[in-house]
């Protein structure tokens, strides 16, 4: 007798009634429970700890609306939040048939209505009918694992780490997540199926290989979180260096984001949200598969979020400040042309230079708007100058590696130098050398378009990476800018045949060259000797404000002449 | 006494009652607890301090629980009291209106418990 009980129990379905009047509940209690499992709650807050608790077994909620503290309204709003909680169905049970209370409640998710005073058949099928519909209709959100791998499902996994962390505020635990470096990539080239086995493998592989495992879940396609208890030291850069054996996906790359010591107030979303944006930072570095996300990090991160937050109006504000850097002759001294440089005026994060906030909008797209406004300054200052009467030397300034890609930006910039009445031979346009590494084909196009229509193309930072000498044939550049790292290298070691071998290149091609970051008389008479034409850097000026660059010009003109503005070309 | 007999007594309608609570033992058991319903007590003091949020909670709730047990007379007089403080609803009655509404629903909800009480002595 004992089993059969047994047995008609677990069949039985178990509901939540959550009631706040003692009588209602009871009478609710004494009429359901012989066809269900009845748990009962007496206000908002208690159903929510007994739903939290019972997700997994409940099949329906009976809820009161008017209740003390937590009423109906919360109570569904606050299970709505939670997706794991929001599956299941509730019947509200209301006495006061305003329409306004039901369709807020229907927008807050509840299924259906019941109006007190019930009719108990018809409460009872009412529940039935539910439950029914509840089982047959969403099968997929009781899956609580993922087929291909075995890992929990991302939902399921998000809900129980949510729930540990609830429940183990005082326990400390590390989150690793792995990702795949071209995913998509390897799909096309290996296909699904492979790809498939692949993922199945590597869930396994690394349920294996990591310590102490505690939650592990399949967060995305080829996103996968383990949450294992905290472990202290750097363990985690050698044990996932070689994960996966070479000859089992060749080509394949691993990248891993690791959190040590969780917030464990953080929601699970959250925290696998940060160990997949310290991932972001390492891709496409080939030799770096592990990104720690700790507090050097997590710094960075809210200053990547202030810059972002505040660039729109930093443009509309003008906190974008365009600086001028000179560029004088090795021969003789004379002023031969300046680079507009950008320089960013925080409100809040105060003076940033341009290596932080210049990868980021490029990154992020902005550089374009960036880079025109800067266009559009230089433009100004030059026509301000001839308005005036200076003698104004040629102005380069630097596009994007976006920018250069863009078919219509050769369009947009002679528009723009042209709306302005200036010369194209003013206007210099610096490619960065990396630039020209990658679709070279576009970037020549636009560089012939550029180049034809009379501006002078300065290929900067040349030496500061991997040298395509090709490419540089191959493109139609007049100047070559050495990189500061040459001259920096040279005047430490004493060395200078790299940098001599450079000036050389340049001249076989018959470009001219300038060097960057000169500061000392020794690396301006070296470069002197080694036949460079132009020098940039403190040794002459820093970089210069509107407000000092005019008066700068004005200096060299009066002190030598107008013969010794030798514009470069 | 038969239930029916007492729902005659105390002007409920057994007809409703037993679409809620399908047994006789049921019904007894319930209708009973209307004697202790602690709700009562509750209007009561928010009738003499007026606290509109008081008397809806209250009123709502009596009118709940009567009508789970057929006094259906009971429950649609603290329905009127309901309607009159539902939050961000104009009020219709006046103060005297409103207390001469209650007393009457008191005067009645005291002749039931009496009744309530005979029932249970002569059982």
């Amino acid at each position: 007798m004992e089993t059969e009980s047994a047995t008609s129990i677990q069949e039985k379905k178990t509901i939540l009634i959550v009631e706040d009047n003692d009588m209602n509940r009871e009478i609710l209690h004494d009429l359901l429970s012989d066809d269900f499992n009845v748990l009962l709650a007496n206000n908002g807050l208690t159903g929510l700890k007994i739903l939290e608790e019972n997700y997994r077994t409940l099949s329906m909620i009976l809820l009161d609306i008017y209740m003390p503290e937590c009423n109906g309204f919360d109570f569904l709003e606050r299970k709505w939040e939670n997706s794991q909680l929001r599956a299941i169905p509730v019947i509200v049970m209301t006495a006061s048939n305003t329409v306004e209370d039901e369709i807020r409640c229907l927008k807050l998710g509840a299924s259906d209505f019941l109006s007190k005073p019930y009719n108990t058949e018809v409460m009872k099928n009412r529940i039935r009918s539910l439950i029914h519909l509840r089982e047959t209709s969403s099968i997929l959100n009781l899956l609580e694992k993922d087929t291909l791998t075995g890992l929990l499902s991302k939902e399921f996994y998000l809900h129980q780490v949510n729930n540990l962390l609830a429940k183990t505020p005082d326990e400390k635990y590390d989150l690793i997540c792995s990702d795949i470096e071209n995913f998509r990539r390897l799909n096309d080239r290996y296909g699904e199926t492979k790809c498939d086995q692949f993922l199945s493998y590597l869930a396994k592989r690394l349920s294996s290989l990591l310590p102490d495992i505690v939650l592990a879940g399949r967060v995305g396609v080829d996103v996968f979180a383990f949450l294992i208890k905290h472990k202290n030291g750097d363990w985690a850069e050698d044990l996932l260096k070689n994960t996966v054996e070479e000859d089992t996906f060749p080509g394949v790359q691993l990248k891993y984001g690791l959190l040590p010591l969780v917030d464990t107030t953080l929601s699970a979303t959250s925290l696998v949200n940060n160990a997949t944006s310290a991932i972001k930072e390492i891709k496409g570095h080939y030799n770096t598969h592990l990104a720690v996300f700790d507090e050097t990090f997590q710094k960075k991160l809210l200053r990547t979020h202030l810059i972002e937050e505040g660039m729109f109006d930093a443009l509309k504000n003008k906190e974008f400040k365009v600086y001028y850097q000179p560029k004088h002759s090795v021969k003789d001294d004379t002023i031969v042309g300046a680079e507009a440089l950008v320089r960013w005026e925080h409100p809040k994060l105060g003076f940033i230079t341009p290596n932080v906030f210049i990868p980021i909008f490029e990154k992020n797209g902005f550089i374009s708007e960036l880079d025109y406004y800067v266009w559009e300054a230089v433009c100004k200052e030059i026509r301000n100058c001839l308005d005036i009467g200076f003698a104004i030397v040629p102005i380069s300034v630097n596009v994007s590696r976006n920018d250069f890609d863009n078919p219509n930006m050769a369009g947009r910039l002679i528009n723009l130098v042209d709306k302005y009445r200036i010369d194209h031979s003013l206007f210099h346009i610096e490619l960065t050398e990396s630039t020209s590494m990658d679709n070279l084909e576009s970037i020549c196009a636009t560089c012939k378009k550029l180049h034809d229509a009379g501006f002078i193309i300065e290929l900067d930072d040349f030496g500061s990476g991997y040298s395509a000498l090709s490419s540089i044939s191959l493109l139609n550049v007049d100047i070559m800018k050495l990189d500061v790292s040459l001259i920096h290298n040279a005047s430490e070691t004493k060395n200078y045949s790299l940098l001599r071998y450079a000036i050389q290149l340049a001249e076989s091609m018959k470009l001219k060259t300038v060097a960057e970051g000169v500061e000392i008389e020794e690396q301006a008479m070296a470069l002197r000797v080694l036949g460079c034409d132009y020098i940039q850097g403190y040794y002459y000026s820093k970089p210069l404000k509107r407000e000092e660059f005019e008066p700068y010009l004005l200096e060299y003109e009066s002190q030598k002449g107008e013969e010794h503005f030798n514009r470069i070309f | 006494m038969t239930i029916p007999e007492l729902y005659a007594a105390i002007d409920g309608s057994y007809e409703s009652v037993k679409r809620i609570l399908p047994t006789d033992a049921l019904v007894e058991k319930f209708v009973l607890r209307i004697i202790d319903e602690k709700s009562f007590e509750r209007l009561k003091n928010a009738k003499d301090s007026h606290d509109p949020k008081e008397l809806f909670e209250a009123a709502h709730a009596i009118k709940g629980i009567c009508a789970n047990v057929g006094l259906d007379k009971l429950s649609a007089q603290a329905s009127v009291v309901a309607e009159e403080f539902r939050p961000q609803k104009e009020r219709t009655m006046s103060d005297a209106e409103l207390d001469a509404h209650l007393d009457q629903f008191f005067q009645k909800y005291e002749a039931t418990v009496a009744t309530l009480r005979d029932y249970i002595a002569a059982k």
